[in-house]
């Protein structure tokens, strides 16, 4: 790592809550694309952002010292979306009065790139073409446009609008990103900003913003979603409401030292593991900037929610297979309690508070070198036990840093070995002992080493999993299995 | 005459098939207009074509013939009116009465009076002059001045008025020209130099010869003004080859007069071959535009040409990008039916004596007062206290105030407050509205709510008492609030709403539910 680049992300370690380090300043990001590697996402204006591993930021300025104007994409213009399609990259993007005193006649373009690498010597812009517009009089504004490719049917959409009267859907070749189908339009929403459709197991979801934008940390900003069996609608919400009327159910509001929350992009990262991208207007901790955030993507009966960051604290590491608690294989130390027969109390005897098993209580039986690991019944004893330390200033995976995870108290940390087996031994930084946890779509936790000792480069296959009910292995992931899931557990009351 | 150039045309328009059902361009039909200079005055759009004709016979056959000149308006740039005839070549003492060379003009407005520049082929003699008429309405009629400007042989008139109110004229006599206006508007200012021509006359000529522009064949100036820079545009033949034709080209300077920084290409050569392009740029309500030609209604010959308009955006550098013909115009790309004239009317004029709630419950039929203006820059201040005390404090005012209250009815489900704003008082954005209405129940309505959304923070009233408060910064989200279970007796109630909005698109949805959430409808709605 560079060193100036590591003095700069040490500077950055106050900040947790959940933001993106680095520099993740932007406002209307792209859906997150991925190229060679890297991962981009482009926002209002010149911006635009680039990452290595998904977690530290920069702007794509950086990457061409002096530049004041965006070398990433051409052209300005306001809340871009950016979709691979084949072996291109398609950037769709609104170029408008930005209503209010400007007006409302906009524009949707579209554009094509090979790469997004702009070190790339096939690094070029396409001419913008134009596939939708607003006469500035209509009630609709051609701006903020959204791509949707659906999978069923290989067609491509785009909504795009904004509070300024209706959304729109709109068809366009995916081939050429031109418009298909001039003659159709239809509107699908009201009242909403910077909307996005995915699908999913048979259902289209429009997901749109509500409330006030730009008005940093009293911005009331936030995603809303409704859904349909069919691309052009009616988008419903969870009491059966139409999106045109102003329906929509809470995706993400306001969450940890963040406020206002707005333009959604879905992101698949495997089977079951989902993220969703957003800005909020505000970073509490960061001056009150508007800044990216990803977020796991839960799905609930049906709805998309967004997760939480994953906090620093004490938990216990439960199998979803049995409800195992994954723990030191270390001997099961007796807690001391003064018995009473159970049908012979003596109701009048004053009652005692029997404190919990502590790790002074039980350490001096440990090995001092490594210790095997294992599942057992939930306890609440200090083998059981989880520190879960995230390393934000640390290089990361997409939305998240690494973590360590360290039996509370002690030394010993989580580690991967080369039987791709689970061993506890002291910290050495190395990265078969940092792990990735990503909640879920289900809201249960898949774990997975950084790298699996004897094996080349990360590891995204294999993760923590249930060989048995008490055996912890290393496995390929599997979404279909619980055994290759666990909960989190905070555990703060119970030490 | 006049019967048969509307023939031919009908039957030159009819036999084409090019134009897909929802394109705009061009963007008139009936009669061809090549040139077009557009300019906005009173907050409505004119274009000043000139006006290419089949020539008629002895006249000659494969050149432009142009005999006149029409005016049009609109005010939303798809409906055009013609005017008709402002102008015509037996009218001008100085022109040739049969020279079909009223070539493309311009129109500018000073002190109340309009002021149209047009080419014209001189009486005696060969060649080119250009004159000014006179008129007090855009669409005249115009009356021309006896003579042609002093000093100015050639074609293509522009005028420029700069901030400060000097006037600048630019025309196109072998390369493009430019030179003050005297105060005027009739005379050029400053002294006549010698020039010889190509045929070795030696004429006295006003101005001169703009630098800085590229070699090649130029005609057509128009210059304008924004944000402190001069833009001097015209069409260009950059090619040196037998085939070339013109595409459009501009220069830039901090100076009306230059000397000119060359930019480039804003409109490439027509793709069809048409060999002119001859254009204007202009603002209209926050958006610019470029009027161009074609000769879309007249495939086979290219001197009947058709106005065409582009919207575009200035590049951040204030240089103009690259234009491209469209079929679709300024229209959204469907049909001019769907988008603008089958654009909702939002309101109409009570005319029955009493209204029902529509089938899902909402009230349609309101009196609204029109908007007092508000200055709201974010609706993150509509707390609770805040409402009750702007409402409280402005009904008294807005009672004595005399503002106007409308009858009318919604359109749609939500009454579009927005609209209703923008159509009665010419008012938007930054608003407090108040509305009412009355209901009559034949009979007693027990243990109902009154459920609303609304754009904009609002405020419900039944008969004077407050049941309903959605504050803070809100979207129109149907049943968004619901007052507490309340009971509406045998007779009239009043049913008030105050809403305001800084920055959003006014309006509200409102009914009555019952126990289950069924819409009650059961009751009238009469105004006063």
């Amino acid at each position: 790592m560079n060193k100036t680049f590591f003095t700069l992300l040490c500077s950055l370690t106050a900040i947790t809550a959940g933001a993106q380090v680095g520099n993740p300043y932007i406002h209307d990001p792209s859906t997150i694309a991925e190229c060679d590697g890297r991962y981009y996402t482009f926002g209002t204006g010149g911006g635009g952002l680039v990452s290595d591993d998904g977690w530290v930021w920069r702007s794509g300025e950086e990457m061409k010292p002096g530049s004041r104007t965006s070398v990433l994409r051409p052209g300005g213009g306001a809340a871009p979306d950016i979709l691979k399609l084949g072996d291109r990259y398609l950037c769709i993007y609104g170029a408008t009065g930005g209503g209010l005193g400007g007006g409302h006649n906009g524009r949707i373009l579209t554009m094509w790139n090979e790469t997004l690498d702009l070190q790339s010597p096939r690094f070029k812009w396409s001419t913008p073409v134009v596939v939708a517009s607003s006469d500035g009089l209509e009630d609709q504004d051609a701006i903020d446009p959204g791509l949707l490719l659906d999978p069923t049917t290989g067609r491509l959409w785009c909504s795009y609008g904004t509070y300024f009267g209706s959304i729109r859907l709109i068809e366009l070749d995916p081939n050429t990103g031109c418009r298909v189908n001039a003659d159709f339009e239809k509107d699908i929403a009201i009242d909403c900003e910077a909307t996005d459709l995915i699908w999913r197991d048979g259902w289209y979801y429009l997901l749109g913003t509500h409330g006030t934008c730009c008005d940093g940390v009293n911005s009331t900003y936030n995603i809303v979603v409704g859904r349909s069996r069919s691309v052009e609608g009616p988008y419903l919400d969870n009491v059966g409401r139409d999106m045109l009327h102003g329906g929509g159910r809470m995706v993400i509001a306001a969450s940890g030292r963040m406020v206002g929350a707005g333009h959604f992009g879905r992101t698949i990262v495997d089977e079951g593991v989902e993220v969703m991208s957003c800005h909020f207007e505000a970073d509490l901790d960061r001056s009150g900037r508007s800044v990216l955030a990803i977020r796991p993507l839960l799905w609930k009966n049906g709805w998309p929610v967004a997760g939480e960051p994953l906090k620093a604290g004490d938990y216990a590491i439960i199998s979803e297979r049995r409800g195992y608690s994954l723990e030191l294989a270390v001997d099961f130390v007796r807690m001391a309690q003064e018995r009473e027969r159970f049908w012979q109390l003596d109701l009048t005897k004053p009652l005692k508070s029997i404190p919990y098993q502590q790790l002074s209580d039980v350490i001096g039986s440990w090995a001092k070198d490594s210790i095997g690991v294992r599942c057992s019944d939930y306890m609440m004893r200090p083998h059981q036990h989880w520190t879960i330390t995230p390393l934000a200033d640390q290089p990361g995976f997409l939305g998240s840093p690494y973590c360590k995870l360290t039996i509370s108290g002690s030394d010993k940390v989580l580690a991967a070995t080369i039987d791709m087996e689970l061993t506890a031994t002291t910290f050495s930084g190395s990265d078969e002992q940092l792990w990735r946890i990503e909640q879920l779509t289900d809201g249960t936790y898949r774990i997975m080493p950084k790298k699996i000792p004897g094996t080349e480069g990360q590891n995204t296959r294999y993760c923590l999993y249930s060989a048995g009910d008490s055996t912890p292995i290393l496995a390929p992931y599997d979404y279909s299995s619980d055994n290759s899931k666990w909960n989190l557990k905070k555990v703060k009351e119970e030490k | 005459m006049k019967s048969l150039h509307t023939a031919l045309l009908s039957f030159v328009i009819y036999s084409l098939a090019c134009c897909p059902a929802w394109s705009q361009n061009p963007i008139i039909r009936n009669q061809f207009t090549a040139d077009p200079t557009a300019r906005v005055f009173g907050g409505r759009m004119y274009l000043y074509p000139s006006h290419d004709i089949v020539a008629p016979a002895g006249a000659r056959q494969d050149w432009f013939c142009m005999a006149d000149y029409h005016v049009f308006s609109s005010d939303n740039l798809i409906d055009w009116t013609d005017h008709g005839v402002i102008l015509s070549q037996e009218n001008v003492s100085w022109g040739k009465p049969d020279g079909y060379s009223m070539w493309a003009p311009d129109c500018v407005e000073k002190d109340g009076k309009y002021y149209f520049y047009f080419p014209d082929a001189v009486r005696e003699g060969r060649g080119f002059a250009i004159g000014v008429a006179v008129s007090d309405s855009p669409t005249g009629p115009f009356t021309p001045e006896p003579q042609s400007i002093k000093g100015i042989t050639g074609i293509d008139p522009c005028v420029l008025i700069d901030d400060d109110g000097q006037s600048y004229i630019y025309w196109s006599s072998m390369g493009i020209r430019g030179a003050k206006l005297k105060s005027n508007m009739k005379e050029v200012d400053g002294a006549l130099s010698p020039l010889v021509s190509p045929r070795g006359d030696t004429l006295f000529v006003a101005g001169t010869v703009m630098e800085g522009l590229p070699d090649g064949f130029k005609e057509g100036p128009f210059a304008f003004k924004r944000n402190g820079w001069y833009y001097l545009t015209f069409p260009w033949v950059r090619g040196k080859g037998e085939g070339s034709t013109e595409c459009l080209a501009y220069a830039m300077s901090r100076q009306p007069l230059g000397p000119w920084e060359f930019k480039g290409v804003f409109m490439e050569e027509h793709k069809n071959g048409c060999w002119t392009n001859h254009h204007s740029f202009v603002e209209y309500r926050g958006q610019w535009y470029l009027f161009y030609h074609r000769n879309d209604l007249s495939p086979d010959m290219d001197k009947r040409r058709s106005a065409r308009i582009e919207r575009f955006t200035f590049n951040a550098d204030g240089t103009i990008p690259l234009i491209y013909p469209t079929a679709h115009g300024v229209v959204t790309a469907d049909s001019v039916d769907q988008t603008i004239k089958q654009r909702p009317h939002y309101f109409s004029r009570v005319t029955t004596a009493t209204a029902t709630p529509d089938s899902n419950g909402y009230l349609r039929r309101w009196r609204l007062c029109e908007p007092v203006a508000k200055e709201i820059r974010s609706n993150t201040v509509f707390t609770d206290s805040y409402l009750r005390n702007l409402f409280s404090d402005e009904l008294a005012k807005v009672k004595w105030k005399g503002k106007k209250w409308h009858n009318l009815d919604s359109e749609t489900y939500n009454v579009r407050l927005f609209r209703f704003g923008e159509e009665y008082a010419n008012h938007t954005y930054g608003s407090l509205f108040w509305t009412e209405t009355i209901i009559e129940c034949a009979e007693d309505i027990s243990d109902v709510r009154l459920s609303a959304g609304s754009n904009g923070a609002s405020m419900w009233w039944i008969d004077g008492r407050e049941v309903l408060l959605l504050s803070g910064d809100r979207r129109m989200v149907e049943d968004d609030g619901r007052s507490l279970q309340l009971s509406l007796a045998k007779g009239k109630h009043t049913l008030r709403c105050a809403l305001v909005n800084g920055p959003g698109l006014s309006d509200f949805c409102v009914r009555f539910v019952d126990e289950k959430g069924t819409p009650v409808t059961n009751y009238l709605i009469k105004l006063p």
